[in-house]
């Protein structure tokens, strides 16, 4: 047990030691302002006056408004990972490593501070969302945020598993710039994945977050009241049926898990 | 069991080249060890295998008994080390650092509190505990990594070019501050230094170059073995008057040869 204890202990000292940086860099926490602002105002309102949506009846802003917490969840995230290869550089790694704090609980703090900080981060986009005209309501926020956590602790693991294996931050920019692209992009957050060629489509199938923005989306088009055929007619198919949304959330606890466990195994070389 | 440190035929490769070439060693309990080379000798390389940062590519090394491969955290737990690149959390306070140190050692919060309190005092940094690392000087930095690598009662304290940088009073502090930590403590300092007179007040000195250990004895024995009055002169007797260098560390060294362009790790 004494084991255990150590291990939550480890886990522990990691992600406050990152809450504690994120709290202590105000310009970290403005600018995590600007952007959520920037999207749903420019784009969000920008572009739904020059796009229409293969499905009618649904405001492109409304369409939009999920993609964005979902984009805005994956940069943070990656941005929090990136926190790891600063580390290597300005030396402070080297004093996690020489501890004996467990290497996985090193691993399982780094993901969770990254998610942590990626969640708070996107709190903003919730709250000013009326500003694009989006109705938002407690019950709504409340019902996003299970799979907003589920988003964040999958892609902080998919960061962390890459940063903890990058040689240097210059390495690290590239990378994610490769990685956070398509993620993005194939994920539905932009354009509904349906009608696609067949290799798009199984790329968006494979893609975790597909599953996390159709969840994001199916709960927020209901809130704002729109029939069911017509929110479904976005979500992503498997055999010609609509994807179901435990289905959705299953398959999204299991890329935690796998994404999890692969995370873990960060620092043991 | 009374050496603390015991490396017996310890070899470590990157490739094709090789950092360190079957060196053997051993550093007795409480005494004060003196590990100078020039640059790229193997130094870091080896100091890294001792910290557990680092796997040896042969050989058997041992830290207070303890395997540093098969038994990493008790060498971990065992071991306070002080780089030489500062690796402190600038963006963060003296205290927090130390907070964090004594949470990844698993230290009891009294124990800990009593120990940073006069631990700080002694290095002369009390009043500073609330300002941030990022508003530290070169020197002040030092002073509060040893307060740190100190913080866990440590049975080896290792010591990676602890003077590098600082000006002349810097160092006689720090060397007072070793001194004094002596002489209340049952600590094994181990160092390396580029200063070869602050190796006068080691007990036993190894010069390794290139790789092996060429020199090892007290600095009285390595004087006379070598027919000079000072460290110095033994040194540069020991391993030659080419020099070397200077911009990476041995293990850098390495890793550009190798690496050179590479992004994964």
């Amino acid at each position: 047990m004494a084991n255990v204890n150590q291990f939550i202990k480890s886990v522990w000292v990691i992600w406050y030691r990152d809450l504690l940086r994120f709290w202590r860099n105000k310009v970290r926490l403005i600018g995590g302002l600007a952007f959520p602002i920037l999207w749903l105002l420019i784009f969000g309102v920008g572009l739904s006056s020059s796009l229409t949506l293969p499905v009618p009846g649904i405001r492109f802003v409304d369409f939009l408004f999920p993609g964005v917490i979902a984009q805005f969840l994956i940069f943070m995230s990656m941005f929090g990972a990136i926190s790891i290869l600063q580390d290597r550089e300005f030396g402070f790694l080297k004093e996690i490593l020489v501890s004996p704090a467990p290497r996985s609980a090193i691993a399982l703090g780094k993901v969770l501070g990254g998610a942590s900080i990626a969640l708070i981060q996107a709190m903003p986009i919730i709250i000013l969302a009326p500003l694009a005209g989006i109705h938002i309501s407690f019950d709504l926020a409340g019902n996003l945020l299970p799979p907003m956590i589920l988003l964040a602790v999958i892609l902080s693991a998919i960061g962390v598993a890459i940063t903890s294996r990058l040689k240097s931050l210059d390495a690290g920019q590239y990378v994610f710039q490769f990685i956070t692209f398509p993620l993005v992009m194939l994920s539905g957050a932009f354009f509904p994945l349906r009608d696609l060629p067949t290799w798009l489509d199984i790329l968006t199938k494979i893609n975790p977050l597909s599953y996390g923005v159709d969840l994001l989306r199916r709960i927020a088009l209901d809130y704002a009241g729109m029939p069911r055929e017509v929110i479904t007619a976005l979500s992503p198919t498997i055999n010609g049926h609509v994807v179901a949304l435990s289905t959705e959330y299953a398959v999204m606890i299991i890329f935690g898990v796998i994404l999890f466990v692969f995370a873990s195994r960060s620092f043991n070389q | 069991m009374t050496d603390i440190v015991s490396v017996q035929n310890l070899t470590k490769k990157y490739k094709d080249f090789t950092a360190v070439n079957g060196i053997s060693f051993s550093v007795e309990r409480g005494e004060f060890f003196g590990f100078v080379g020039p640059n790229g000798a193997g130094k870091t390389t080896t100091i890294s295998i001792l910290a557990t940062l680092l796997a040896p590519t042969n050989g058997d090394v041992k830290v207070a008994g303890y395997n540093v491969v098969s038994q990493k955290n008790a060498v971990r737990s065992s071991i306070g080390i002080i780089f030489q690149d500062p690796a402190l959390d600038l963006e963060l306070t003296a205290w927090e650092n130390l907070d964090l140190h004594s949470r990844l050692y698993n230290l009891d919060k009294g124990v800990f509190r009593k120990r940073a309190n006069e631990l700080l005092a002694l290095v002369e940094l009390s009043d500073r505990r609330n300002s941030p690392v990022r508003t530290f000087s070169g020197g002040m930095k030092r002073r509060l990594e040893i307060v740190r690598g100190l913080l866990h009662y440590p049975k080896l304290l290792i010591l990676d070019e602890p003077t590098i940088g600082l000006d002349p009073q810097t160092r006689a502090l720090i060397w007072r501050y070793l001194k004094q930590i002596r002489e209340t403590e049952e600590i094994t300092v181990f160092l390396t230094t580029h200063y070869l007179p602050e190796t006068e007040q080691c007990d036993h000195v190894a010069i390794i170059d290139r790789g092996s250990i060429i020199a090892y004895g007290t600095p009285e024995e390595l004087k006379q073995k070598f027919g000079h009055d000072s460290m110095d002169a033994v040194f540069i007797e020991a391993t030659g008057h080419g020099i070397r260098d200077e911009e990476l560390s041995d293990e850098d060294q390495a890793r550009v040869r190798h690496k050179q362009g590479q992004v994964w790790r």
